[in-house]
């Protein structure tokens, strides 16, 4: 228990370095928020003058930086230059999309990531590992972009199997695809070396001299230790799957965290563009550390107290 | 144990690059991955030789054609050649990715070299920056820094450069400290060499192996990366034909000529994947615990 407590008040930090470092990116990104703001209406030098003061621009860096911090402890992180809507708000509906397609993005890379992996990594240099890897290759390989627009053309606009825009679960099968392939090709590989290296050890030996059958090595000793070095890089994966959010949902279209952040920095929307980055680094450091204590969970020679 | 009962074996080359040649060169995967490459980088190297047309021209032929005899790839919406605009575009895509593995390569290089030896102090400091750089998704940190630098190719190669700037750093920090125990350091400190001295002339050589495996395995992740962003709207602009570029102005037009997409993505994903299938084997032979 002292060690989460550690863990999350280490967290603090780095959260509040982040947030430091957007105010400082977006302080220098050149152009005038208010002149965004008006996106090419007139407006005289006095309305100019009261948007100033009332997005509190007006004031000098370091007290816009402090009232900044102050707010955001009590969890108000403003609201955007564009919309002029509470930009949590703006976030929580975005949100589902891309949770959506994040989630469709990993059940089809982790099933066959790990498809592929387990078969390239229990029959190693035989045709089904040299086949297995090829696949993985194609899959680190492919710009997800054109994947995504290659899989609209076949199978959306060509085919007509699938719809490419809409709701619901349908619309969903081409850009999870897409993300998915993204993300198998890497996890493929690593589980691959790392069944590779279970497979040498003593209790896989013994399991086989006990006379175990092929089938419950593999399943029942060798993954469950195997799967332990994929699940610490899931902190890793969470980063393409941002990417993955942003190139699919320009590529399908598609309403989402991904596209917000694109147009948020494009549009100078400041506390848009710092609330996301908070977002994002905040659900990164609590998925590192849930990370950490699964790993403990599922590899109990590991202490927790002592890995940190 | 003398030499004499040993089986006779042929001499493998003495020099690391010699070995990792002879390597590659054996290596199917590695060698479809060369001819890949050199096919991809002499297109764009002699493209005005080969290109049938110029790749501005708006007359190569009628709009948005299907692949022809006159027009290999078809044509695009203002009737440019999509065959020499995807020669062309290799010179921007392909240096745009080497461009940014080389900022990173350096730069991240030079700061893991450098926190790792100096050690103490720096480098806690230096190792807490590794990190909170690799907090941030890689693609947040591009994308904001090209707001702040402005849309283009070079900010493109900054932007992707710097988010890949920690990875470097940190394998190569790793190195330089296991490299900094070893005996002939040691040694060279012992016969009065300075830091410079020592840095430059014993730890960086030992190194540079990894560096080379690294800068290779990031390459094929580099030339997308800065694809992405151009894609995005971020990179290249029109009429430059760089490969992302060209997926994105082609993106609304594939239902009529799907060519138009196809080929620029295919070339792309043609270099990222010889660059990977060299990348890897490369990684085999210079970093014998990763081979299997």
């Amino acid at each position: 228990m002292t060690y989460f407590v550690r863990r999350v008040l280490g967290m603090v930090p780095v959260l509040f370095v982040t947030w430091t470092v957007v105010f400082v990116v977006l302080e220098i990104i050149p152009g005038d928020p208010v002149n965004l703001m008006l996106a090419g209406r007139p407006a005289s030098e006095e309305v100019r003058e009261r948007e100033r003061k009332r997005l509190g621009l007006d004031k000098p860096v370091l007290v816009r930086y402090a009232s900044f911090l102050g707010r955001a402890l009590k969890g108000d992180l403003g609201e955007s230059f564009r919309t002029r809507q509470p930009v949590t708000e703006m976030i929580r509906e975005q949100l589902r999309p891309t949770l959506e397609l994040s989630l469709g993005g990993l059940v089809v890379g982790l099933t066959f990531g790990v498809a592929l992996g387990v078969l390239a990594g229990i029959r190693p240099n035989s045709w089904l590992d040299t086949s297995s890897m090829f696949v993985a290759l194609l899959g680190v390989s492919l710009p997800s972009f054109w994947t995504g627009m290659m899989l609209i053309f076949l199978f959306g606009t060509t085919l007509r199997w699938v719809p490419i825009v809409g709701e619901g679960l349908p619309a969903l099968i081409l850009p999870s695809i897409t993300v998915g392939l993204f993300l198998c090709g890497g996890l493929a590989r690593l589980i691959r070396s790392s069944i590779l290296e279970v497979m040498s050890q003593d209790y896989i030996r013994t399991a086989r001299a006990k006379g175990l059958p092929h089938r419950v090595v593999v399943m029942k000793h060798a993954m469950r230790n195997a799967l332990i070095p994929p699940v610490t890089l899931l902190g890793v994966q969470f980063g393409l799957l941002i990417t993955g959010a942003v190139i699919t949902e320009t590529v399908f279209a598609r309403p989402g965290l991904g596209q917000l952040l694109l147009q948020s920095v494009l549009n100078k929307d400041i506390p848009l563009v710092q609330a996301l980055v908070v977002y994002a680094t905040g659900a990164y450091i609590v998925l590192n550390l849930a990370v950490d204590l699964l790993y403990g969970v599922i590899d109990p020679r590991i202490k927790l107290a002592q890995a940190s | 144990m003398t030499a004499g009962v040993l089986p006779p074996r042929t001499e493998p080359p003495r020099t690391a690059a010699g070995r990792a040649l002879r390597a590659l060169v054996v290596n199917p995967g590695a060698l479809i991955g060369a001819f890949i490459l050199t096919a991809l980088v002499a297109g764009a190297l002699f493209a005005p030789v080969l290109a049938p047309f110029d790749y501005h021209a708006t007359d190569s032929g009628p709009r948005l054609t299907p692949p022809t005899a006159a027009n290999l790839f078809g044509t695009d919406l203002h009737g440019r050649d999509v065959f020499s605009r995807v020669l062309y575009g290799g010179r921007f895509s392909l240096s745009v990715g080497i461009a940014t593995v080389v900022f990173a390569t350096v730069f991240g290089s030079l700061f893991g070299i450098f926190i790792g030896f100096a050690g103490g102090r720096i480098d806690a400091v230096g190792s807490r920056i590794i990190d909170v750089m690799f907090g941030f998704p890689s693609i947040v940190l591009s994308i904001m820094i090209v707001a702040v630098l402005g849309v283009g190719l070079v900010n493109v190669v900054i932007a992707v450069g710097i988010a890949d700037v920690p990875h470097f750093a940190r394998v190569l920090r790793g190195a330089v400290l296991s490299a900094k125990e070893q005996l002939f350091v040691e040694a060279s400190r012992a016969l009065g060499a300075g830091d410079l001295r020592i840095m430059l002339r014993h730890v960086l050589p030992n190194v540079f192996p990894t560096m080379i495996v690294l800068a290779t395995l990031n390459l094929g992740n580099a030339i997308l990366s800065t694809a992405a962003l151009s894609f995005l709207g971020l990179g290249a602009q029109p009429p430059t034909p760089e490969w992302g570029a060209m997926l994105n102005s082609g993106r609304e037009f594939m239902r009529y000529n799907p060519s138009v997409m196809i080929f620029p993505g295919l070339a792309l994903f043609l270099a990222v994947m010889s660059v990977n299938l060299l990348g890897d084997r490369l990684r085999q032979v210079l970093d014998p615990r990763t081979a299997d």
